[in-house]
């Protein structure tokens, strides 16, 4: 996973991955980008994670997540 | 890709700008700020600007952390990476930027330990892994950044690291947007607001906007059809004369934002007095300092500030540019002395940046799937 590249910069762009979490440990969770990509992502900032819900993450670290319908995002 | 494809269909964007050019008052201008660096980036990337009417004018913002950093806290940064044993951490973003002796690639070269980390916690386990030598990691951005650097001190305090340490230049969106309101030659109408940094601060904290200043607040997301659509809302309130927060990114941010990742950014930081801006200058209260309580972090007390710092190139106009004073090809560096090989100014300095952006582009036409 890189933060940036020719034609993206995570921190500029205010770049967020969709990641689905797999599993959880801790307070990391094992997810999986929309690309198929697998990362680790901090869940710290995101109390209510489960498996199966999708996340926003930026530089390794959940700072969302993303609504299901009838419900407010985040938190 | 379903995600991708429903926010970037070509017919739907095509709609979209159908339906605000049949709703645009002909008689007046639309002067709207998109805020963030990758707002920008889309609407160049997909050529959205050139579907709007003639009277809709998009001014690229100061949302892009990198092109905003100053000379002078590179050169800070730079002078602490050449402390003996000293590993120096930054995200990819940072290791082209300019400062006066250099880029971080290019004092690699000269022999210091530079490295490239994805997240503030990978350069923590790089501490980890190397207990006898000091890390040093070079933190940049918005509200939506800051989070990470504050969880990764969370950690380092609660794992009782002692070879870690942050050169915080973390940024704050509003008092940017004050400032430029402030400018005695402001021209803006309406704000798209940023995506993912309200994810974290939420969309009430933009009501300063629209009640102090009587401007239009969308926050949007970053695809194509979203910016469309917030173009569309702000069109809507512009012409009944309202001037109210929106959310159009209502798959990603809460009007509250997230009270977890508030709570840490109050936690770990307070603000510092003033922090200038490439091409806006001081601005009071608008970057993070870490707070005592996790001082034995701070880079800026642990290693100390060495180094002659250099001041910004004045030929640039970045500073009109931001305002909505002139366009990025109106600036006379724009693409002769400036390129994003060569950035003078902070606007070319990033891919995300309103200059380097419209450098790369200029070609684009019409709004397309990808």
């Amino acid at each position: 996973m890189s933060c940036c590249g020719p034609d993206r910069c995570a921190t500029c762009g205010d770049i967020a991955d969709r990641a689905t979490i797999r599993s959880i440990e801790g307070a990391d969770a094992a997810c999986v980008l929309e690309s198929g990509e697998e990362i680790t992502a901090a869940i710290d900032l995101v109390p209510g994670a489960l498996v199966g819900r999708v996340l926003l993450v930026h530089q390794g670290v959940a700072i969302g997540m993303e609504r299901r319908s009838g419900e407010e995002a985040v938190g | 890709m379903k995600y991708v494809d429903e926010y970037r269909d070509a017919e739907t964007i095509r709609a979209l700008a159908s339906e605000i050019a049949r709703k645009v008052d002909l008689s007046r201008v639309y002067r709207i700020m998109e805020i963030c660096g990758g707002h920008t980036h889309t609407i160049f990337r997909f050529g959205l600007a050139q579907l709007l009417p003639d009277n809709i004018e998009l001014i690229h913002g100061p949302g892009c952390p990198v092109c905003v950093l100053p000379m002078g806290r590179m050169d800070v940064g730079l002078a602490m990476a050449e402390n003996e044993g000293l590993i120096f951490a930054a995200f990819g973003d940072m290791m082209r930027v300019p400062g006066s002796k250099g880029s971080p690639l290019e004092s690699k070269a000269r022999g210091a330990d530079v490295r490239m980390v994805y997240s503030p916690l990978d350069a923590l386990k790089i501490a980890q892994k190397n207990p006898d030598r000091h890390v040093m990691f070079f933190a940049i951005g918005f509200e939506t950044t800051a989070p990470s650097t504050a969880v990764t001190l969370m950690r380092a305090k609660e794992m009782g690291i002692e070879n870690f340490s942050v050169f915080c230049n973390h940024i704050l969106v509003n008092p940017a947007l004050r400032a430029l309101l402030d400018m005695e030659d402001m021209r803006l109408d309406g704000f798209i607001g940023p995506g993912h940094v309200s994810t974290v601060i939420g969309c009430q904290t933009y009501s300063f906007i629209a009640d102090e200043y009587d401007r239009p607040v969308v926050v949007s997301g970053f695809e194509p059809v979203d910016i469309m659509q917030s173009i569309s809302m702000l069109v809507d309130q512009l012409n009944a004369n309202e001037a109210k927060v929106r959310n159009q990114y209502t798959r990603a941010v809460s009007w509250e934002g997230n009270p977890a990742a508030i709570g840490a950014l109050d936690l770990v930081f307070e603000l510092r007095d003033s922090f200038e801006w490439r091409g806006l200058g001081e601005i009071p209260n608008s970057a993070y300092k870490i707070r005592e309580e996790f001082g034995r972090f701070d880079a800026e007390k642990v290693i100390g500030v060495h180094g002659q710092t250099f001041a910004d190139p004045v030929e640039a106009q970045c500073g009109e540019v931001l305002k909505g004073a002139i366009k990025p090809t109106e600036c006379k560096l724009f693409g002769k002395g400036c390129t994003p090989e060569n950035p003078v100014g902070a606007l070319m300095v990033s891919s995300e940046g309103a200059c380097a952006a419209q450098y790369k582009y200029a070609d684009v036409t019409i709004g397309v799937t990808d």
